[in-house]
């Protein structure tokens, strides 16, 4: 029976760092969380919480419906797949499957089938007899993740299980997790420093940030509709472009206006009454090139290229305006690094942002 | 093709020079001082020698089958096999123990580190004259502490009962230091988080102590087996001063015997028998343990 989780005013303080701060958050049934932050944002402390290896400060965590603050973490009904995989040298792959049953006083032949069927789901049948040593890193990869499934546990509880891994292998990892969580239908949390497999594996993202929860959302919501500046940059790649300016009446309507820039703002877009210093963000698929002259055009000089076969991405260096402007360009579009071009926004996929606090408005 | 392999050769035999040049100066004094006064103590253990006259007796394998059926031997080949036994099983054990309790985020445990390590860095003789006091029947410390719960003390020295446990205790005493401090070593080098795993695996504590704590010591428990094991059987200070041997022999191991035999009765012929017997069972020993111990030895 796959549970819920979820956290409630949760602080952990390390002496004078505040690791978590009040996170309140709800997991369903079922759902593939992604705890997503840079290092040190308090990702994986949460996680430790939730397993029972990390006491809480203050606040709760309930695992289906019921608090299990101070409990130990074999009470808790819960399976961790680690980011060093944490298997025990000394034990064959069976042994190392077949532990946390054991401990749990599984009948023999029980474990015998359990310890199959997980092999066989997770293609271990011919390394039953090796110890982790003689196993590839993908393998040992593979024998953490079947020590969690072999217990069949409400929660899974995933700290980077794949940043160990190379790029190609982790690629097909990833898509192998998620049918697995499908087939089994198990809660999952799932911490990440790396917002693709946060993108690509969650049914909802939490990001974090210096403990903070930032905002909890689906993928593709958290991408069209980031709550704040965070957000706005950490979810997507190449990162959103920022521009800091001010909301100007124009005529009829509101207009944003920066160094070199002005452009007339969609009503709706911005909150009856708001005007002064905002940031307004554009994703770089909604650039396009444009002439020179075009009065909506951010005008700016080539820096860089990097075609990517389905797209380019160029950067452009834009006066007034610090760090390079990247655009995701059709890629037989025509440009050569120091020329002078104009991009266009598409207005209506404007975000725009508060200067001081930095959320959404 | 000719000359790569030539000139590879070159390389190999530089490499090798440069390797017999490092290596030699070493080599040499270990000959001179090691392995010569070893093949010469075999040697010796032929004669019959009284370490002044000019001439050896030739006698053969005679030292051999005279010590090998003086029954007086075999309760001294009794005795090492105890203290040794008792030394290694004492200081492994309580040395196990302490180390698992110096591992905890306990205050203080520097302190007592040090406390621990210092015995073994101080002279046996010395560690020998200050247990003579504790153990003395009379006067001593061990024998207040005893009188406080009603019991008398043992005659530690004249009988030859407890000889043997004395001497044990004192020697485990000054070599715990050692062994505690090997141990915690091995045991902080045991990665955290198998124990994390294991809580999660619904691991207990005595469970974590039986599947992840002793055999990932292993290794650690190999090695110290091996030379506790060799440095008990080479115990000498400590028997010197404080039973010479006695009560009765009681506490005469074969290390004993050998400078007994050698240096104050002069049978160099003997005591080299005994040297070179003693040699071949610490020899027979260390193989055995390394043989038996090194398929449940997980070296990560």
């Amino acid at each position: 029976m796959p549970a819920s989780v979820s956290f409630e005013h949760v602080n952990k303080t390390f002496g004078d760092v505040h690791a978590v701060r009040d996170l309140t958050m709800e997991i369903d049934e079922g759902e593939f969380l992604v705890l997503v932050g840079p290092s040190g944002c308090g990702k994986t402390t949460a996680l430790r919480m939730v397993a029972g290896l990390e006491d809480l400060t203050s606040g709760s965590i309930r695992i289906a419906d019921e608090v299990v603050n101070g409990r130990e973490p074999r009470d808790r009904d819960i399976a961790m797949v680690f980011q060093s995989y944490a298997l025990y040298p000394h034990m064959s792959v069976f042994d190392n499957l077949a532990f946390g049953l054991r401990q749990r006083k599984t009948p023999d032949d029980e474990i015998q089938r359990r310890v199959a069927d997980t092999a066989a789901m997770l293609g271990l049948e011919d390394l039953l007899a090796r110890k982790p040593r003689q196993l590839s890193g993908g393998q040992r990869q593979r024998v953490a993740l079947g020590r969690a499934i072999v217990r069949r546990p409400n929660v899974f509880l995933m700290d980077e299980p794949l940043s160990n891994l190379d790029a190609h292998l982790r690629l097909r990892t990833r898509g192998e997790i998620v049918t697995l969580q499908r087939q089994l239908q198990t809660t999952v949390i799932y911490v990440t420093h790396d917002q693709v497999e946060a993108m690509t594996m969650g049914t909802r993202i939490a990001v974090l940030n210096q403990g903070v929860l930032q905002q909890v959302d689906t993928p593709q919501h958290l991408y069209d509709h980031p709550a704040n500046v965070f957000v706005a940059t950490f979810i997507g790649s190449p990162a959103m472009n920022l521009f800091s300016g001010e909301v100007t009446a124009a005529g009829e309507g509101l207009a944003f206006s920066a160094t070199g820039m002005r452009f007339p703002l969609a009503p709706g877009l911005v909150p009856v009454g708001h005007t002064g210093a905002v940031i307004l963000g554009f994703r770089p698929e909604h650039l396009r090139l444009t002439a020179t002259d075009d009065p909506l055009g951010v005008p700016g000089e080539v820096t860089l290229l990097e075609p990517l076969g389905s797209d380019l991405f160029v950067s452009v260096r834009v006066a007034g305006h610090e760090g390079a402007v990247v655009a995701r360009l059709a890629p037989e579009t025509v440009v050569r690094v120091g020329e002078r071009i104009a991009l266009a926004p598409d207005l209506s996929k404007a975000h725009l942002f508060a200067a001081d606090t930095g959320a959404r408005l | 093709m000719n000359s790569a392999r030539r000139t590879g050769d070159r390389h190999a035999l530089r490499d090798y020079a440069l390797f017999a040049a490092f290596v030699a100066p070493n080599l040499l004094l270990l000959l001179l001082f090691v392995y010569r006064p070893l093949v010469q103590g075999v040697w010796l253990s032929f004669f019959s020698w009284d370490l002044i006259s000019p001439d050896w007796e030739w006698v053969g394998l005679d030292n051999y089958r005279e010590y090998l059926t003086d029954s007086a031997s075999h309760y001294i080949l009794r005795n090492t096999l105890i203290f040794s036994v008792g030394t290694v099983i004492g200081s492994m054990s309580l040395g196990l123990g302490l180390a698992l309790l110096l591992n905890l985020p306990l205050r203080g445990r520097e302190v007592v580190r040090t406390i621990l390590f210092t015995p073994y860095v101080i002279s046996g003789a010395a560690i020998g004259v200050v247990w003579l006091f504790i153990f003395d029947p009379r006067l001593g410390l061990l024998a207040a502490l005893l009188a406080k719960v009603g019991l008398p003390s043992p005659d530690w020295f004249n009988d030859p009962n407890w000889a043997m446990p004395m001497v044990i205790i004192a020697y485990v005493w000054k070599n715990l230091g050692y062994t505690v401090v090997v141990f915690l070593a091995g045991l902080q080098s045991i990665p955290g988080d198998l124990y994390e795993a294991a809580r999660v695996d619904g691991a207990g504590s005595w469970s974590r102590l039986r599947h992840v704590t002793l055999p990932m010591l292993s290794p650690v428990t190999l090695f110290l087996l091996v030379t506790n094991t060799l440095s008990s059987v080479q115990a000498f200070d400590m028997i010197r001063v404080m039973t010479q041997g006695g009560p009765l022999e009681a506490t005469k191991t074969m290390n004993y015997q050998l400078y007994e035999e050698g240096f104050v009765r002069f049978h160099v012929g003997t005591a080299s028998t005994i040297a070179t017997l003693l040699f071949l069972l610490l020899l027979a020993t260390t193989l055995l343990q390394l043989r038996t111990m090194e398929r449940r030895v997980h070296y990560s």
